[in-house]
């Protein structure tokens, strides 16, 4: 099994299997870059940088695609992303515990960089899930985001939004 | 962290999964998000159409999980849904979009006002009045990258049935009359599904039916009706009888399955499965409704 290692902003060492990181499109473009696919290449000599992730995410990106090892791979756009997306339960329960603090987002921008589409869409998917079927206050609320409406203001917007059902 | 101050690809990814209804109640949550949801691209969404409102000379618009509701049927109503979809999304992706062509005050100046912003996978139009049948042609040609689908209430000039675009659908099952072989071979050559009521057909025209649908590497499909008594000829004519039986292979023909029960028949000829719904042998009055399909071939299969 050949072992690649990623190392975090914070200078944690990863060592992770190499096949694990063809979910993201930026490490395999590396991969490539530097050559560590080639067999005269000591692979374990060469660890990969990445300065955008911190020691606690990059762990919790590789505990999730080692969940997803073998999944199909996203290529190209996220066009596909849609409202009807379901998250599946094991990932629910690997997002929920952080969903309303900064670790959540904080994985999502690493899914994000890392180019892992998979992970980036139901991470989303995950937040857009906590504003289903909420009002307004409500999302307020659980995400601590300040109400800068005057009541006119929330009128105006609850008029326009008299068009849908 | 700062929602807010996160990369835009993120915000632009999390907004696609948004449904509308939800994208609604952000915008009454705070100035960011209402700003969000008006700058951000909605995602894909399944079905979408435009309908009659309930209240006279109105239209509703339905996109997934929303009833935008009872614009008036106006250039003030039209710009209002314009103004509404410009709060809502900046883009969105429609799998089918369906669209009832009758009513003259939805000219196509409107339709492409309200459209505007809208990449469809499928466009399909409905249309029983003639008076109408330009404005559905400008329309589909205003949507050069979607599939188009039409389904037609009414008896269409044959001059004007032989110059439609290719289609991925047309349903003529309103057309009573049979469709003349030299009609049909147009449409069975330009379109992918076709839906009919009747077929002036020999049992050579059904043959070459089948070489044509076979040999397509696209996914088709075909229906029609014809007498019982016509098909039972074909059948015996190559070889079928009252007495064959399933996984019975008959020249060119396989018999998959016969469920006497359900008056059904169900035979491969090629690529081609063709199923016979209320088959009789040699029963003379009733119909028997034929259906003819194929799946897409991979170029290399």
């Amino acid at each position: 099994m050949v072992l690649i290692t990623l190392v975090s902003s914070d200078e944690q060492n990863f060592p992770v299997e190499r096949e694990l990181l063809k979910q993201s499109g930026t490490i395999e473009t590396l991969i490539v870059n530097m050559n560590l696919d080639d067999e005269d290449t000591d692979a374990a000599a060469m660890p990969i940088p990445l300065p955008n992730v911190k020691g606690d995410v990059l762990e919790k990106v590789i505990q999730w695609m080692e969940h997803h090892k073998g999944d199909p791979v996203k290529e190209g756009d996220n066009e596909d992303n849609n409202a009807e997306i379901v998250v599946p339960q094991w990932d629910d329960d690997f997002f929920k515990p952080a969903m309303y603090g900064s670790k959540h987002l904080e994985l999502t921008v690493a899914a994000s960089y890392l180019d892992i589409k998979n992970l980036l869409t139901l991470s989303c998917k995950a937040i857009s899930n906590t504003f289903k079927g909420k009002t307004g206050p409500q999302i307020r609320e659980e995400w601590g985001v300040p109400n800068e409406f005057t009541p006119e203001e929330e009128e105006a917007i609850r008029k326009e939004n008299e068009w849908s059902e | 962290m700062d929602f807010f101050a996160l990369p835009d690809v993120f915000l632009r990814e999390l907004m696609k999964t948004v449904s509308i209804k939800d994208r609604l109640s952000l915008r009454l949550s705070c100035r960011n998000f209402e700003n969000l949801v008006a700058c951000t691209h909605a995602g894909h969404f399944a079905y979408g159409y435009i309908i009659h409102g309930l209240l006279e000379s109105t239209f509703s618009v339905r996109i997934g999980n929303i009833l935008l509701k009872d614009f008036e049927l106006s250039e003030k109503g039209v710009n209002k849904i314009v103004f509404a979809r410009r709060q809502l999304f900046t883009g969105i992706s429609i799998g089918q979009f369906e669209i009832n062509m009758d009513d003259h005050n939805l000219t196509l100046e409107y339709l492409l006002a309200i459209t505007r912003g809208m990449a469809i996978d499928v466009l399909g139009l409905v249309l029983n009045y003639d008076s109408e049948f330009d404005k559905c042609m400008q329309l589909m040609a205003e949507f050069p990258r979607s599939q188009h689908t039409l389904s037609l209430g009414y008896a269409l000039d044959t001059s004007k049935l032989l110059s439609l675009p290719p289609l991925t659908m047309l349903d003529l099952r309103c057309e009573r009359n049979p469709i003349p072989n030299y009609v049909f071979f147009h449409l069975l050559v330009a379109h992918t599904s076709l839906y009919l009521h009747t077929v002036a057909m020999t049992i050579d025209d059904f043959v070459n039916t089948l070489q044509i649908i076979s040999s397509d590497s696209r996914s088709r499909s075909l229906q029609f009706s014809s007498e019982n008594f016509t098909i039972s000829c074909w059948l015996t004519f190559f070889g079928i009888t009252k007495s064959s039986t399933a996984n019975e292979t008959i020249g060119e023909f396989e018999i998959l399955e016969i469920v006497k029960k359900q008056n059904l028949l169900h035979l491969r000829f090629k690529d081609c499965l063709i199923n016979l719904l209320q088959f009789e042998w040699n029963e003379e009055k009733r119909n028997v409704y034929v259906n003819i399909s194929k799946s897409a071939t991979q170029p290399n299969s």
